[in-house]
């Protein structure tokens, strides 16, 4: 669906982005992670023509963007908050660029409605808050009604209510059968929605796995609680099963399975209060890979 | 056609700029027909007999309305500037990928309107002359023949601007760029004489307008003209291409 091959983009004497090749699967959310400057922004602007490529290419449904016939009505992209004209009301910035797409006028409405901006559409935008102007970028992304979405940060200005209201919404257009790909820094917030995660670190690609595998993969260990902790930790180290922290009545093992942990503490007549594993979070997941390095 | 009337809805519903270039335009052009007439009325002639500025009274006033040529370069030049200065380019590109298509399709409502600049500006000349001297005034074929060339010059300018600012892409930086070629590199380069026939902006005035002594024939102007349009659009249009959008 979005195909990213040996994507590399120089800005003078900075690489922003660095022989970058990933796919995102058609009908799913993909998150796409990396700390500040990774190189999201720039990869995402070049999907959607507005940046030229060093070398490499990326494609929406095989074809250069420039190469899409309507693009508004196969693409919908929310990049920046703050591209408006400020005396412009905000009905009339989609009447402009639906008149442009050729999509009819009173598409403009039902937008407006799906971003619960209809009070507010007369307004000019200047005057509208950062909340405000997102869900104006999210209604101008759908209003071609497209398969694929392309968010950069949809998110930012968003108060606890429209990270709510927002992440509804992807989970609809996705049962949908749309393909999205967002960036975020509210990792929590891609966790709860995203079925794959690609992540970038200083251009390059890091990891692209589902969403869940990859918080398993780095998983915290597993937790075991016991009155004899002492002694099941020596069982354990007998046992070679690696023991990474020990505390009065909690030890944290690196390995092993819940199952031979289990096995190995009924063996030997302990009481177990505790036997789990420790799920890392993405964000967890994220840091590990990306050596702690703060996101955007 | 969608593109073109989407410029125009561009236009029309973000308004201030223009109103602010028209009600400037208008001044200028008042300033210019009361100064015309002024000049032409004071002149000194013996009763009975026509002064030179009278018997070109109609000519003069027609060259006060092709002021509005300056307010048509500088809406030729926003017509593009503004969308890089508020970002609104992106959605323009994210609609029509194929930027030279923006470009040309800008160019066309930059010209259009360009030129119906000039309406309100006419209007307004008629309007104070008629009350001022309306019974010395005599329009006709030749004087609508210049109303037609001002039109034509003011549809070439707005095109004009459109590609300077596409090139250029910064508003502040297109309009000086403009005005410094109009008050310093073509004055400087027409002191070669040779080369003054295929300058731009005496091709404008001489040929198309038919100003001072008209030594540019009409069809050398435009051809002269359209030489220039081609090779800024091109420019323009290889700039607008080559611009990464960050």
């Amino acid at each position: 669906m979005i195909e990213v091959e040996h994507l590399t983009k120089r800005f003078r004497k900075t690489l922003a982005v660095d022989d970058l090749s990933f796919k995102v699967r058609e009908g799913a959310i993909t998150g796409f992670l990396g700390p500040n400057g990774a190189g999201k922004t720039t990869t995402l602007r070049i999907i959607l023509g507005l940046v030229r490529p060093s070398s490499g290419r990326a494609t929406v449904k095989a074809q250069l963007y420039r190469q899409l016939r309507d693009p508004l009505r196969q693409v919908g992209s929310v990049l920046e908050a703050s591209s408006f004209h400020p005396g412009r009301s905000g009905r009339d910035h989609l009447h402009v660029v639906a008149a442009s797409a050729g999509i009819e006028r009173s598409r403009v409405d039902e937008v407006l409605g799906l971003v619960q901006l209809t009070k507010d559409g007369s307004r000019r935008v200047g005057g509208y808050s950062l909340g405000m102007q997102q869900r104006l970028s999210l209604a101008a992304a759908l209003l071609g009604d497209p398969g694929v979405l392309v968010l950069d940060e949809p998110a930012n200005g968003l108060d606890p209510q429209g990270i709510h209201w927002l992440r509804d919404l992807l989970r609809a257009l996705a049962a949908e059968g749309r393909t999205i790909l967002i960036s975020s820094h509210v990792l929590p917030e891609i966790e709860q929605i995203a079925d794959e995660v690609v992540i970038v670190h200083r251009g390059k690609l890091v990891e692209q796995a589902p969403t869940a595998e990859l918080a398993a993969r780095i998983s915290g260990g597993i937790r075991v609680r016991s009155p004899e902790a002492d002694r099941l930790r020596e069982i354990l180290e007998q046992a070679r099963v690696k023991v990474t922290s020990a505390q009065a009545d909690l030890i944290v093992v690196g390995d092993g399975s819940t199952e031979r942990i289990g096995e190995l503490a009924a063996a030997n007549g302990i009481v177990l209060h505790e036997l789990a594993v420790e799920k890392a979070t993405l964000e967890e997941a994220f840091l590990e890979l990306t050596g702690h390095e703060t996101t955007r | 056609m969608r593109l073109f009337a989407s410029e125009l809805l561009k236009i029309r519903t973000a308004p201030r700029t223009v109103i602010g270039l028209l009600l400037a335009e208008l001044a200028v052009v008042a300033v210019g027909t009361a100064s015309t007439i002024d000049s032409a009325t004071s002149s000194g002639a013996p009763p009975g007999f026509e002064s030179p500025a009278e018997r070109n009274l109609e000519r003069d006033l027609i060259g006060a309305v092709s002021s509005s040529l300056l307010f048509a370069l500088i809406l030729g030049v926003l017509v593009i500037t503004w969308e890089y200065r508020h970002g609104t380019i992106t959605q323009t590109f994210l609609v029509t990928p194929v930027r030279e298509r923006v470009v040309g399709i800008k160019m066309l409502a930059a010209a259009v309107v360009g030129a119906a600049l000039v309406v309100p500006a006419l209007i307004l000349m008629l309007v104070i002359a008629e009350i001022w001297v309306g019974d010395k005034l005599q329009f006709g074929g030749h004087e609508l023949a210049l109303m037609g060339r001002v039109f034509l010059g003011a549809a070439i300018v707005g095109a004009l601007g459109l590609e300077i600012g596409a090139g250029i892409g910064r508003q502040l930086g297109a309009i000086l760029l403009a005005f410094a070629w109009a008050a310093f590199v073509e004055p400087a380069l027409s002191i070669w004489g040779s080369i003054q026939p295929y300058l731009p902006l005496h091709a404008l005035f001489q040929g198309v307008l038919g100003n001072g002594d008209a030594s540019l024939s009409l069809g050398r102007g435009l051809l002269t003209i359209a030489v220039y349009l081609a090779a800024l659009g091109t420019t323009a249009v290889v700039l607008t291409r080559r611009r990464d959008i960050t």
